[in-house]
């Protein structure tokens, strides 16, 4: 520990209650440490991850986080809310190297000027005890050498259908076209160093369509869905792909008869099938995921491939893991592929671009790096569907599927298929399930989270 | 002096002046009296916010009446000029100047019929062609001045419009595309106006700015009056980050708006290989 | 043919006797990939690496830059505009890593110069292996055409010193009076050696600029953009893109810096002026914009195309749009007029 170590906290307290208490604590002489910085917000649910992402980028030592008790919120739900929010930002945070304890959500009402005083104390402790916030970036030269390979292994099943299946391919795409069920097919083509993106529109393209071999260097096409300006597409899909059209569904991107969906199947063999067609697959494909599918239809389920390296990272110490993401991180240009080739990221303007307010500045250097890549992945909390092109499309090779797939396991740790309370939340099987961030149940995620 | 081109020369608020509903004008007094820039009319320099950023502006008076001081018309329209508008009389500001072209006052001279067309804030890049030729009145022909904003309260330097209309050989139309309470003066588009005088193509110059919707409109008026694009002059705005020509992006097609530009003639404007 | 040899023994430990007054750049081994990196010790150089995923630009132009620094200090508001000064060697560049300097000293070091790429170009020694020797890294590299910008594997005319290997030794050519100064420690010997088999690379013609005006509104451009993902890969690992964003931002300490950031006409802000107007809104109009200004702009106003071959935008782009295949276009269509 380092000598005369002050800790400088900051803290974020609901108006309603938490701030209340503050304020009762005060005046009722209950003294508490000062390093805690007050930043005043109407809700807990009023504060985005996104500001104590900023305030640990920034030098705080430690992010306090207070709310209403759950169920007392002044506005019905804001806290169910920040509960959900800060249980997967805390896990996502300790991920990439911040020491779990840095970050505190609590609840404290108006009368609670003694725990206020107890709460503050005991974090202020606690934080002197971890020692001054770790600066991103700068514990690369310490990243341990991983045995895991860095790049996402192939990631959902049904991938790589056979080269059989590409004249069905390309007989399914010209019919389509022909008969005016859609105005483009978006498949991909061979291309002069690796399989790429088709529009295909005209006959002719359609003939250069191809069923794609190479699962590494896989985007996915639902990521054009934004730039199609009305014309209706059928896209060749893999489940991962299939799964990020029923989310975008669910976010209200575009409605399921916009779009034709060619699925991949796992193996050379009969199709293109029309989906109502049942399968003797050994777990039927819902009959909105596919309109057509090339040999056996795959199943949803499973995108997200256990990769060796994710549990050996979770499996390391905190230092470690901060010194591995430093590592990566530095590599990274800011040159956006990894958002632009996701089909997630369709905000207008990124909060990584923003000039009012700049969250974060143009320099391409630590700490604005790790700062872009943690928010990204908060944001695609339950709306990932693991489909990789994120890592493929990375001119570094960082492997930022690590971070989704770590999302992904909590999110599926704390919600269940219904997006509700359970476990084994998967986003986009169908889309009608809710996502978890606009949902809660009140019973849920007890005790607070330290 | 220093030869170091991205650095900013600092420089004082002497004055910031309301010109019109969200545009001040920043008079800037140069720390170092040998920073002042040497510039002719059309010119533009960057205005630094330090600590948000720099913004290119054009300079809004001529060399003459300048005193020495930069002064830039600035709308509150962005970052830059957010933080800009915040400022106050005394503060500290960044100049870098003088970039770009200027307007060709010599081939302006003689005998020839000068009509200068400002919209809103259009009008300040052009005062100091304005000033000069006021200044050296005997060498120019007749100016006819169309001073025009969508309202009353966006004309810009309107306090020297009596001082423009009472020099010798030289006409202002002023006009608002709407009027509000109080206002007695002329309302109608600027294009309209412009039809009504119906000023002679022959031995004319025309010299616009404005909005670009505004320039499209007196383009085609000027070409429906019989000015060939020859006679017609225009200075133009893009993103620029240096204005120097290396920051890589100020450029329509193959004219980078700050090395060949700002200032364009019609004719050359009509060849541009995109869309400005 | 007789010339003058170095073994690598003898470069490992010329290297070593320079670290301590020069920042040495080289290629690493890191991961899964070559990139050049700063060195601490001649035990890092990777003597097979291939050609570098990042160009070396990033040491001459970085990707930030702080250009101005004011800071208020005792003695009132002091401004700085910090200028690198500590002498360079960039080693294992390879030719087109020096033709893209003397590409990007057209307009850098123009009147007015940048003075922060001056500093760092006039403190930095270029010794380069030529492509085309004998051993591992000899190139051709999947993408490269530098023949088709006027480059060559050998070519010698950009760089201060160039090595052709010949297995573990190097043939050396001290090009420069600047590359003979930084040599003057190393130990050479005089040896007959065999000519190098020129390669046999695919022929590539570039279109003259007037062909590429031409085809300014074909439909050609809407076509390619369309699986464009507007990400900013190719321009980032390109030796010769220089474009750059200025934004201040304040320190808590009080500082305020000017930084300098690569930025990228594929971005959709790029060309934005405030209050919303975008003269290039589609990414057609952007990708347009990144080939006119590499093969029309550039060699109009300075030259030379804005492109030095080295292939890397072919590999790395994620939806392999390759500019082979978009020069290959334009002189097609130059051939068979609309």
């Amino acid at each position: 520990m380092i000598e005369n170590f002050e800790p400088r906290i900051v803290g974020f307290l609901c108006n309603w209650c938490s701030y209340a208490g503050a304020d009762l604590a005060g005046t009722s002489r209950l003294s508490y440490p000062p390093n805690i910085r007050i930043v005043r917000v109407p809700c807990s649910g009023r504060v985005d991850p996104l500001f104590v992402m900023r305030a640990l980028r920034d030098g705080a030592d430690g992010v306090l986080v207070l709310g209403c008790h759950p169920g007392d919120c002044h506005y019905s739900d804001g806290n169910y809310h920040a509960r959900r929010r800060f249980a997967i930002m805390h896990e996502l945070l300790s991920f990439v190297g911040y020491e779990p304890e840095r970050v505190r959500v609590d609840w404290v009402s108006a009368s609670e000027g003694a725990r206020f005083s107890r709460v503050v104390s005991e974090f202020t402790e606690k934080v002197r005890s971890l020692g001054p916030v770790r600066r991103l970036g700068a514990q690369a030269a310490t990243a341990p050498a991983q045995a895991a390979a860095l790049r996402p292994a192939a990631t959902s099943a049904g991938q790589g259908g056979g080269p059989g299946q590409t004249a069905q391919l390309r007989e399914l795409a010209a019919r389509l076209l022909a008969e005016g069920q859609a105005g483009v097919v978006l498949g991909w083509e061979k291309g002069s160093v690796r399989e790429r993106p088709l529009f295909a529109s005209t006959a002719e393209q359609a003939s250069r369509l191809v069923v794609p071999q190479e699962p590494g260097a896989s985007l996915n096409l639902a990521t054009y869905l934004h730039h199609l300006h009305g014309k209706k597409a059928a896209l060749v899909v893999k489940p991962a792909d299939a799964r990020a059209v029923n989310v975008l569904i669910k976010e209200g991107q575009l409605k399921r008869e916009d779009v034709v969906l060619i699925g991949l199947g796992g193996e050379a063999g009969r199709g293109p099938l029309p989906a109502s067609e049942p399968s003797p697959a050994s777990e039927p494909s819902p009959a909105s995921a596919y309109d057509f599918v090339l040999g056996e239809p795959p199943v949803l389920s499973d995108a997200f491939v256990t990769a060796p390296l994710l549990d050996e990272v979770e499996g390391w110490p905190v230092a470690q893991r901060a010194a591995f993401w430093d590592a990566q991180f530095n590599k990274c240009e800011r040159c956006y592929a990894c958002r632009q080739a996701c089909p997630m990221c369709y905000c207008a303007e990124c909060l990584s671009e923003q000039l009012n307010p700049a969250w974060q500045s143009i320099a391409i250097e630590a700490p604005e790096q790790a700062f872009f890549h943690v928010m990204r992945a908060y944001h695609l909390a339950g709306r990932c569907t693991g489909c990789n092109a994120c890592s493929n499309a990375c001119p570094e090779g960082i492997p930022l599927y690590l971070l989704n797939q770590k999302v992904a396991r909590e999110v599926a740790r704390f919600f269940g298929p219904d997006g509700l309370k359970g476990t084994g939340y998967q986003a986009g099987l169908s889309a009608d399930v809710a996502l978890p961030f606009t949902v809660f149940t009140k019973d849920e995620l007890a005790g607070g989270h330290a | 002096m220093n030869d170091n081109p991205f650095l900013p020369a600092l420089a004082r608020l002497a004055e910031i002046r309301d010109l019109a509903t969200g545009i001040k004008l920043f008079r800037c007094e140069f720390i170092d009296k040998g920073a002042e820039l040497h510039y002719r009319p059309g010119q533009f320099g960057f205005l630094s916010a330090i600590g948000v950023g720099e913004s290119p502006f054009g300079l809004a008076v001529s060399a003459a009446r300048s005193g020495g001081l930069a002064e830039f018309a600035v709308q509150r329209i962005g970052t830059v000029t957010d933080a800009l508008h915040e400022l106050q009389p005394g503060d500290l500001v960044g100049v870098r100047g003088p970039m770009g072209n200027c307007f060709p006052m010599d081939q302006l001279k003689g005998d020839r019929r000068i009509i200068i067309l400002g919209g809103g804030i259009g009008l300040a890049p052009l005062r100091p062609v304005i000033q000069e030729i006021l200044d050296h009145r005997d060498e120019y022909g007749p100016l006819e001045l169309f001073c025009a904003a969508r309202s009353p309260e966006l004309l810009v330097f309107r306090e020297e419009f009596a001082e423009w209309g009472a020099a010798p050989r030289t006409t202002m139309h002023v006009t608002v595309d709407k009027g509000n309470e109080g206002w007695t003066g002329q309302v109608g588009l600027i294009t309209q106006v412009l039809a009504q005088v119906a000023p002679s193509p022959g031995n004319a110059v025309a010299i616009t700015c404005g909005p670009p919707i505004m320039i499209k409109f007196v383009l085609k008026e000027l070409d429906r009056l019989g000015f060939a694009p020859e006679q017609v002059i225009m200075t133009l705005e893009s993103k620029m980050k240096c204005g120097l020509g290396k920051c890589g992006r100020c450029n329509v097609g193959d004219q980078y708006i700050c090395q060949d530009g700002p200032v364009f003639r019609y004719d050359q404007v009509r060849e541009f290989l995109e869309a400005f | 043919m007789n010339q003058e040899i170095i073994s690598r023994q003898e470069l490992s430990r010329w290297l070593e006797s320079l670290l301590p007054a020069h920042t040495i750049i080289a290629p690493v081994h890191r991961e899964d990939r070559d990139a050049f990196a700063i060195i601490g010790s001649a035990g890092e150089v990777a003597w097979d690496a291939g050609r570098t995923a990042n160009p070396a630009k990033e040491f001459f132009f970085p990707a930030s830059e702080t250009i101005v620094r004011w800071r208020t200090g005792p003695a009132g508001l002091q401004v700085e505009a910090p200028l690198a000064t500590r002498p360079q060697v960039l080693f294992g560049a390879r030719p087109c890593d020096g033709m893209a300097l003397d590409v990007l000293d057209r307009l850098l070091l123009a009147d007015p110069a940048d003075p922060y790429y001056r500093a760092r170009r006039a403190a930095t020694t270029v010794v380069a292996w030529a492509c085309g020797g004998e051993g591992p890294g000899a190139g051709p590299f999947e993408g490269c055409f530098c023949e088709t910008v006027g480059g060559g594997p050998a070519d010698r005319r950009f760089v201060d010193v160039l090595l052709t290997r010949y297995g573990d030794d190097y043939a050396v050519d001290a090009v420069t009076e600047k590359g003979r100064q930084l040599l003057s420690g190393a130990k050479t010997e005089p040896r007959e050696l065999p000519a190098l088999t020129p390669r046999d690379t695919p022929e590539l013609p570039m279109p003259p600029p007037a062909a590429w005006r031409a085809q300014f509104d074909a439909a050609f451009w809407t076509e390619l953009a369309q699986r464009c993902l507007g990400c900013r890969t190719c321009t980032y690992d390109c030796p010769v893109c220089y474009c750059f964003d200025a934004r201040d931002r304040a320190l808590p300490d009080g500082t305020i810096e000017r930084l300098r950031c690569w930025d990228s006409c594929q971005g959709m802000q790029c060309f934005a002026i405030a209050g919303g107007h975008n003269p290039r809104p589609t990414q057609a109009s952007r990708q347009r914009q990144r080939y006119m200004h590499k093969f029309l702009y550039y060699p109009e106003r300075e030259g030379v195309a804005l492109c030095v071959g080295c292939g890397r935008c072919v590999v790395d782009c994620p939806v392999n749009i390759d500019i082979r295949e978009v020069i290959a276009a334009i002189a097609a269509a130059e051939r068979v007029p609309a």
